[in-house]
């Protein structure tokens, strides 16, 4: 995926500023910013569920300009799994294939085979109001994979969940994403979770992008906090 | 002794609440009744057999009502569906709400008054059509209103969702979005089934005397001090909205929220 | 999918805001002379009979009050019956049960009312039979009366059902039960709870429902149509007497009456909708 000097405005108020950036196939770029810096504002552009005032999105070598929400392939998820009620697991997770036209033995197959990755073999058949909280963000996540989509694009995904599942579904994320060689681009506001989840950081800022070239760099920017961090447990392990 | 007392309010409640189904029906088959006597002199199957014959006026009301209803209810909740979801997405959204209360909120018979002029200039006072259309003019902005609360930004997200899935919109209106509305349709439905049903003071004034849906036999035969046949077109208007209230007491109470 | 929003917005402007717009507009002509039957010309004459020498604005206090009353007194029972009986209301056939009258009409419910306590009503013929009455003269005047018993009685029955289910419904998702034992944690015995935690609740949220059930009772029609005076009369069955009335030289003050009842209406609207955004 590439973005070449996206720029987005509502009103009076500049939300983006000449974003630009290369993100290679396979990897996941993990955006550090607080709330409000526009990070949620790109990932929508990139989905086309915005249009940006200025700027161009490459995904898989194809220009994305004018191109439908449904046909890009980018696949954007929020911290709500957003499962469609009235569906179970397994018709959830095989819905992006069903619209592909897929073949149903391929549908059953895959989805079967998404379920057993995602440790539901025998959830598959339940509707969403039965499943926990853990569970249905899963069955989301197998949603968007299962169609090896251009981008995921994840928008603080884990932010409701309680700091263990927080940690089982960041795992999850990663062995599935690297199993599938899928493209991410994941904002959060949590520093440690940005390490663990990006092969590229960035730092976001008032709609300004930073790119570093390596994890050193990005915890030796002041703005990410984590010289803060670093200091913080060092003083609490010398007491 | 605490006990009876307790339940004494709740037991007269149910009792008043029941009480028009129990008396209507009764008094549907009262002859001569003059007072001071508590029960009728005589009873009578003669008001129920001209309902049952087939020219009878009260069948043809109720035939008239239930197609007039049945339309006006079809029309309200699809197109209400519809078009709530343009003005519950708009930055126009507060505006339209504001112009679909005043038809809501308004007396009826008053809301046919103020547009009995240009239903008399098109040519559709006194007719069918035009009492249906005039019963829209309420019906419709009360779905408007009644599915604002439906097009909520999670059903949004679902749409984007699905969108970003690879779904066209006709796929995802079809699949994600008829079925999460199905029930909300249906309670719908019947909301303004009933409305349409139970309506007397616009279908008179629109309808100009002549469309007698049932409410007006009721009307026409309490004017007259026939209380009989006012009970019989009166048991005929309570029974349907108290079946469907029946089959629905699971949604039964939908506040309509705005 | 944009053509479609267009349409859409179309579609809303020919059957939402032109018709009340236009009859509004029309209405409005009518009561300054500008178009009609007998028109001279233009005139402020019929808006100054309004303010002066029409029965409207007593109409208006007279319907308000009624207004008040009747939704006051339905409350105050729906009230009492969710904080008696909460649990017991939640089986599904007494529910049932306690909101049939919703499905009945307002003539219907007029005529229940007749039939009760009209002079040659049962209510009259049982105190007739116990001795309490002589005859049907002796009976109380309770409907066809200036203090408007029966219209009230009417109003509350059919009132009374719709609010117990509001209420019942605020009280479980604002989990009415875990607020109470807060507040008797604290300190409070179930009176004063009741009285300073869960009737508040109801109300506020309540309060958009109680505002237009205000406006539905103001606007009755059937009801005080058969069960009121001629004097005075409720605002529906004045306005609609003086429009369909065969004297035509009524009709400019009757459009006059039709146009401040519906800007009557448009300002308690907006006052509904800023409370109901509120409570959102």
């Amino acid at each position: 995926m590439e973005l070449k000097h996206i720029s987005k405005s509502f009103g009076a108020q500049q939300v983006l500023t000449d974003i630009s950036l290369v993100l290679e196939e396979g990897h996941t770029l993990a955006v550090l910013g607080k709330s409000g810096c526009g990070k949620t504002t790109l990932l929508r552009i990139i989905a086309g569920l915005e249009l940006a005032d200025n700027g161009e999105i490459w995904l898989n070598g194809k220009n994305m300009s004018g191109v439908a929400v449904h046909k890009r392939n980018a696949v954007y998820l929020n911290q709500e799994p957003l499962l469609f009620p009235h569906m179970t697991a397994s018709a959830n997770i095989a819905y992006g294939l069903e619209v592909r036209g897929v073949p149903a033995s391929d549908i059953r197959r895959q989805t079967e085979q998404m379920l057993a990755e995602l440790g539901l073999e025998d959830q598959g058949h339940k509707r969403p109001h039965q499943l926990s909280g853990g569970q249905r963000q899963r069955v989301s996540f197998g949603r968007a994979m299962i169609i090896h989509p251009a981008v995921l694009l994840l928008d603080e995904p884990f932010g409701n969940l309680d700091p263990d599942t927080r940690k089982q579904m960041q795992e999850l994320f990663m062995r599935l994403s690297t199993a599938h060689r899928i493209t991410s681009l994941l904002v959060t506001h949590d520093l440690k979770e940005a390490i663990l989840t990006g092969q590229q950081t960035a730092f976001m800022e008032s709609g300004v992008l930073t790119m570093y070239p390596d994890t050193g760099a990005f915890l030796s920017d002041p703005r990410t906090g984590g010289q803060d961090e670093m200091a913080f447990w060092k003083k609490y392990n010398q007491s | 002794m605490h006990r009876r007392k307790t339940y004494a309010s709740l037991v007269v409640s149910i009792i008043l609440a029941a009480l028009p189904y129990g008396i209507l029906p009764l008094m549907s088959f009262f002859g001569r009744w003059h007072f001071p006597a508590l029960l009728p002199e005589t009873w009578t199957f003669q008001h129920w057999g001209s309902f049952l014959h087939s020219q009878g006026a009260v069948g043809a009301s109720f035939l008239l009502s239930l197609g007039i209803a049945t339309c006006t209810a079809t029309l309200a909740s699809t197109g209400g569906l519809l078009l709530s979801r343009a003005v519950s997405y708009s930055s126009f959204r507060q505006g339209g709400l504001f112009f679909s209360l005043l038809p809501v909120t308004m007396s009826p018979v008053l809301f046919a008054t103020i547009l009995l002029f240009y239903f008399q200039v098109a040519g559709l006072a006194g007719t069918v059509a035009g009492v249906i259309l005039a019963q829209m003019l309420i019906a419709l902005p009360f779905a408007i209103i009644y599915f604002h609360s439906f097009w909520s930004v999670r059903i949004l997200r679902l749409e984007q969702l699905s969108a970003t899935l690879g779904s066209t919109p006709v796929h995802t209106y079809r699949y994600i979005i008829w079925p999460v509305a199905r029930p909300f349709l249906l309670v719908c439905f019947f909301q303004t089934f009933i409305i349409s049903w139970l309506e007397y003071g616009l279908t008179s004034v629109i309808g100009t005397g002549q469309i007698q849906t049932l409410t007006l036999k009721v009307f026409l035969y309490i004017q007259e001090s026939n209380p009989s046949m006012a009970a019989l077109s009166a048991t005929l208007l309570i029974l349907p909205p108290a079946i469907l209230l029946f089959w629905n007491r699971r949604f039964v109470f939908k506040e309509v929220s705005l | 999918m944009k053509a479609g929003k267009s349409i859409a917005w179309i579609v809303f402007v020919l059957l939402v805001i032109l018709p009340v717009s236009a009859s509004l507009v029309y209405a409005f002509l009518y009561s300054v002379g500008l178009t009609g039957l007998l028109s001279d010309g233009y005139t402020i004459a019929y808006w100054q009979q309004l303010r002066t020498n029409s029965p409207f604005f007593f109409s208006l206090l007279y319907s308000m009050i009624i207004a008040v009353i009747s939704i006051g007194l339905a409350v105050c029972i729906a009230l009492w019956l969710t904080l008696r009986y909460g649990t017991t209301l939640q089986r599904r056939n007494i529910s049932f049960i306690l909101l049939l009258p919703l499905g009945i009409p307002a003539v219907v419910a007029a005529l229940m009312t007749y039939q009760l306590l009209s002079p040659s009503g049962w209510l009259s013929r049982l105190t007739y039979a116990v001795g309490l009455t002589g005859g049907p003269d002796a009976f109380p005047a309770l409907i066809n009366d200036r203090l408007a018993v029966g219209i009230i009685i009417t109003h509350i029955i059919l009132a009374v059902p719709y609010f117990t289910a509001l209420f019942r419904n605020i009280y479980r998702q604002e989990q009415g039960d875990l607020l109470l034992l807060t507040a008797r944690n604290l300190g409070a015995d179930n009176g004063q709870a009741s009285r300073t935690i869960v009737i508040p609740l109801l109300l506020r949220s309540a309060f958009p429902s109680v505002l237009m059930f205000l406006l539905f009772v103001m606007g009755s029609y059937e009801i005080p149509l058969l069960l009121g005076v001629s004097d005075p009369r409720m605002l529906s069955p004045l306005i609609a007497d003086k429009m369909f009335r065969f004297d035509l030289l009524d009709k400019p003050l009757a459009y006059a009456m039709l146009v401040s009842y519906v800007l009557l209406v448009l300002l308690l609207n907006m006052l509904l909708l800023r409370k109901n955004a509120r409570h959102a």
